[in-house]
């Protein structure tokens, strides 16, 4: 056995949800919101730095208001959804049925094998796989199937089937090659053959044998496969060049390119062109990434064509291999080509946060006036920067129907604010949402709300500002924030969707930064719909319980009452209860009621009904630290209506809450401190089974076993013969 | 004197002979329980468990007495009745005598709710076993992170994946921390360990920290002896743990596995 205590590398804690409790997404920051189709039509919002660089490319070419054609657009949203796993290409699929189904119209009797496309390397790369039958197998063999049965006899065309088999078998492992045809047999059948057994010598890996039949073929004017055989030769020297020993593959890479390079100049061989320009796209980015790294920039640039898919998908692997993926903990240095191409310059730029590259931006904005740079410049611009009063009035001149708009707004917003001229900035805000709000997509919107919340100089505009709707619903497990599947049937699915939320820095400060007589008042507001009210109405009447202001939590009581109906009998009893009993009655309310916590949820929140238990333990508060840790930041950032003395007050108020501990203590403390005062009173045994039960299934501490304990020896020695005796026949330790 | 050293050699040598006697006794009952025989399968493991998922990876460098791989070896997508499954595209290098556990992640995502039918789990079992087939894997870990609805499939999945995997291979799965703390569904399962994760936690995030920090382990026993976390994001203590298993989610390098070893030292 190990104790083990684990002190890794110290990384931000991540925003991400357990697959039984979704989680709203209020502004996205690892792609912009979906559908993905507005984003690439130009719909860009206020682009985050920490997008992926897919995303930064989009964003650069909309801002510098160059945009995409339609098709251009489709290619884009393929590459983001294959990217994010959103499906698969059913051509996968359908290339080996249209096979087998060409293959049963000849040989019926006989059930062709499964075929597995992918094949494990040999040793000692033997855990890696790779596809070995691309699509264009399936399609060709079927095609050519197709043809031969209508020129030759049954019982050849079998034999050719047969023969087709022992490749496609080659697929995931072994090496089964088909034997010659026997030279009486006619041209067409040897060729085929000879074909066969090329074709087979490369699924199985034997790339020396396939070259050398792919040259032979290309040299035999009679073969249908004359050709083709040259772009063959070519993808068998790659395939050796990847799968081959180290040693051969740049010498293979090339000849490939030379290969490559003859077909294309060969006008007899045009039909295999467009095949010979990808492979020799693959074969420039292996042997010259830095050149086609720049090349794609400025193609992707000033003039994205049809293949912008895959040039995208190349630029961004060669982004990767360069600085790094998007995901990745350790950034590489620069590379010195960097600033010689404008787009991978500015992705670069507006990605890293160091003080140099906000230098450089400005320097490119003084130096290009153009909308991306100044974008770049004014999201790393801080307050007293000596360009900010012209990064404000550049970006004050752009228009609203332009992409740059939403984010030149947003940042503008921050500047004012940090640099204090608050009034500026709530005015800039008030113009956006009431007349610009429709151009911003609901992530940017959320932002706007969130700087309108900051600048709040009362109550009922916070509430009002503090109100945003979910940009995206997600299970998230992975970091990713994919949408996740929601019916459109359901209502309580549709409420995900619809109903507006708190989002973490409108939790913090209700939670953290209001005192609890302001957090009084938020209750008694009608700005916040009835579902929040409650939620904050509930957090209100328990924190005024726990820090013992009787006064306010039965001022409370008639809002609760009308919130939380279930509750109202066990409200009305403590309302008119004497002043000794109070806090008991709130307790054993508490306990009958597990959902109650002295603080608002972030986002979603506890699904379950107030009155039952949670699940996942999600019952009687998981204590103070549960926001502390994560709401620390965000509730430094007060609204300033809130005073320098009620800050204060709040930040005494959160201290006492965190010292009651984990609540089922708490809750045992209160229970059995009653007990010795008013032992005859009849609630007190059932109390004491809700303890119990509180420290199995609320969140406890080191100390809760000994409560549980405390509160189950209570429970059988002094109400031995009551029903909540009989029970309770367990206390639990953990 | 004498007398006296006699008496306490005879009575040390008794101890021993009823030790050895309770010992050799346990080991009798051990070899023939179930639960004993998954536990011998992953005896030689390493404390330490890499998870190499799918990006290039060369741990060549490991020792491998102390270090053992956890790579993902397929990934199982399960959309509709359809069951697609790609298998491990990005190289990985490890030294010939790793121990190795072939990972099959299963995937069930938004675009369209599986069918989960009975013609389903059969070619996702069949898919599984393939991974037994690789000569040098110790064991097979299943990671599915399965809603309240696919549970009865995993369940059975489990259940009919352990009868026909060769009886040396250990099963392993990963397990949502949720499943080691308030649900019980992993109870009798025939698996060799439940690891579970401690990381990418979400909402139970700090209530499972919380739980950990107090000293406590989890209530399922299955998930006692082992725990994942992730270099990316810390804890401060973990229960007493015979494995740990270890994602990073950049590509392993020497300096985060020795970094690595010396906090778990």
């Amino acid at each position: 056995m190990f104790l083990i205590t684990v002190l890794l590398a110290w990384a931000p804690l991540v925003s991400a949800c357990g697959p039984f409790t979704l989680q709203a997404v209020f502004a996205f920051t690892v792609h912009p919101g979906f559908p993905l189709e507005r984003y690439a039509a130009g719909e860009i919002g206020v682009v985050q730095p920490t997008f992926a660089r897919s995303y930064l490319y989009v964003a650069y070419r909309h801002l510098s208001g160059a945009g995409f054609d339609k098709p251009q657009e489709r290619a884009l949203l393929e590459l983001w959804q294959e990217r994010l796993n959103f499906r698969w290409d059913p051509k996968d699929e359908d290339a080996i049925a249209k096979w087998n189904a060409a293959r049963s119209m000849v040989a019926r009797e006989v059930k062709g094998p499964e075929i597995e496309v992918y094949r494990h390397r040999d040793k000692p790369n033997e855990y890696q796989t790779y596809l070995n039958c691309p699509n264009d197998a399936f399609l060709t063999a079927a095609a050519t199937l197709n043809d031969r049965s209508k020129k030759l006899e049954s019982a050849i065309v079998k034999d050719w089937v047969t023969a087709q088999d022992l490749v496609f078998a080659n697929c995931s492992a072994g090496k089964h090659i088909p034997a010659p045809a026997p030279p009486t047999t006619e041209p067409l059948v040897r060729a085929d053959r000879d074909y066969q057994i090329a074709a087979a010598s490369f699924y199985s890996g034997d790339f020396a044998e396939a070259e050398k039949r792919f040259r032979t073929i290309a040299e035999d004017k009679s073969s249908p496969w004359q050709k083709q055989a040259p772009y063959l030769i070519a993808r068998t020297l790659i395939r050796k060049a990847s799968l081959g020993p180290s040693e051969s593959g740049q010498p293979s890479l090339n000849e490939a390119e030379t290969v490559l390079n003859q077909l294309l100049s060969n006008d007899e061989l045009t039909e295999t062109h467009e095949a010979a320009r990808r492979l020799l796209n693959i074969v420039r980015l292996r042997l010259y990434p830095e050149l086609k790294l720049q090349e794609l920039g400025k193609s992707l640039r000033e003039n994205p064509g049809p293949s912008i898919k895959q040039d995208l998908w190349d630029y961004t692997l060669l982004l990767d291999k360069f600085l790094g993926d998007d995901d990745s903990a350790e950034t590489k240095p620069e590379p010195a080509f960097v600033p010689q191409d404008e787009l991978t310059d500015w992705i670069v730029t507006f990605q890293t946060t160091s003080e140099s590259a906000r230098v450089h931006a400005a320097e490119k904005w003084q130096q290009t006036a153009s909308l991306p740079w100044l974008f770049a410049t004014l999201v790393k611009a801080k307050a007293g920067d000596p360009e900010m009063e012209d990064l404000l009035k550049a970006a004050s001149e752009v228009k609203p129907d332009a992409a740059a708009f939403p984010g030149m707004s947003f940042h503008t917003v921050r500047l004012l604010s940090e640099s204090g001229r608050n009034k500026q900035a709530r005015q800039k805000l008030d113009e956006l949402l009431a007349e610009q709000r429709s151009r911003f997509t609901v992530s940017a919107q959320n932002l706007l709300l969130g700087q309108r919340m900051a600048l709040s100089q009362n109550l009922e505009e916070f509430l009002t500002y503090s109100q945003r709707l979910p940009a995206g619903i997600t299970w998230d497990e992975d970091d990713r924030q994919l949408p996740a599947h929601l019916d459109q049937d359901s209502e309580t699915d549709k409420k995900l969707q619809h109903q507006v939320r708190f989002d973490i820095d409108a939790a913090s400060t209700l939670n953290r930064g209001m005192p609890l007589e302001v957090l009084k008042q938020a209750a008694e507001s009608e700005a916040l719909p009835v579902h929040l009210r409650r939620d904050v109405a509930q957090a209100a009447w328990l924190r005024a319980v726990m820090l013992d202001e009787p006064r306010v939590a039965t001022e409370l009581v008639p809002v609760l009452r009308k919130l939380v109906p279930e509750a109202a009998p066990l409200l009305v009893d403590y309302a008119s209860a004497p002043e000794n009993l109070k806090r008991f009655l709130a307790i054993y309310l508490w306990l009958k009621f597990p959902g109650l916590e002295p603080v608002v949820d972030v986002g979603i929140g506890r699904g379950t009904p107030l009155n039952e238990q949670d699940t996942y333990r999600d019952n009687w508060w998981c204590g103070a630290a549960y926001i502390a840790e994560s709401d620390k930041a965000s509730s430094e950032n007060l609204s300033e209506f809130i005073t320098a003395e009620q800050r204060a007050t709040a930040e005494k108020e959160f201290a006492n809450l965190v010292r009651s501990g984990a609540a089922p203590n708490y809750l045992a403390q209160q229970v059995i401190e009653w007990s010795t005062k008013a032992g005859t009173d009849r609630r007190i045994p059932e109390a004491l089974h809700l303890v119990v039960r509180s420290t199995r299934y609320g969140c406890g501490d080191k100390e809760t076993g000994k409560w549980s304990k405390a509160a189950f020896d209570l429970l059988h020695k002094r109400y031995p013969s009551s029903v909540w005796a009989r029970r309770t026949p367990y206390w639990f330790q953990n | 004197m004498q007398q006296a050293k006699f008496w306490i050699l005879a009575v040390v040598a008794l101890a021993m002979v009823v030790a050895l006697e309770i010992k050799l006794q346990l080991w009798t009952v051990a070899s023939t329980s179930p639960e004993n025989n998954a536990s011998r399968r992953l005896v030689d493991f390493a404390g330490i468990v890499l998870w190499a998922w799918e990006r290039p990876e060369d741990l060549r460098f490991i020792d491998p007495d102390k270090t053992a791989v956890a790579f993902l070896a397929k990934t199982i997508h399960l959309r509709g009745d359809k069951v697609v499954s790609r298998p491990r595209l990005q190289p990985l290098r490890v030294p010939d005598s790793a121990l190795l556990i072939a990972v099959a992640r299963i995937e069930t995502d938004g675009s369209e709710f599986p069918s989960l039918s009975r013609d389903q789990l059969s070619r996702v079992i069949a898919e599984i076993v393939t991974l037994a087939q690789t000569a040098t894997v110790a064991g097979i870990q299943i990671d599915f992170d399965a809603t309240v609805s696919e549970r009865t499939f995993y369940r059975n999945l489990i259940l009919e994946l352990r009868a026909r995997l060769p009886p040396s291979l250990a099963l392993s799965i990963t397990a949502l921390a949720s499943w080691c703390q308030g649900d019980n569904w992993l109870t009798d399962l025939p698996v060799d360990e439940a690891v579970p994760m401690l990381f990418r936690l979400g909402a139970d995030r700090e209530q499972i920290r919380r739980h950990l920090a107090s000293g406590k382990t989890f209530a399922s026993d299955r998930c006692r002896k082992t725990a994942g976390v992730s270099v990316d994001e810390p804890l401060a203590q973990l229960p007493r743990v015979d494995r740990l298993y270890v994602f990073n989610p950049a590509p392993w390098s020497s300096n985060a596995v020795n970094s690595l070893m010396k906090a778990y030292e």
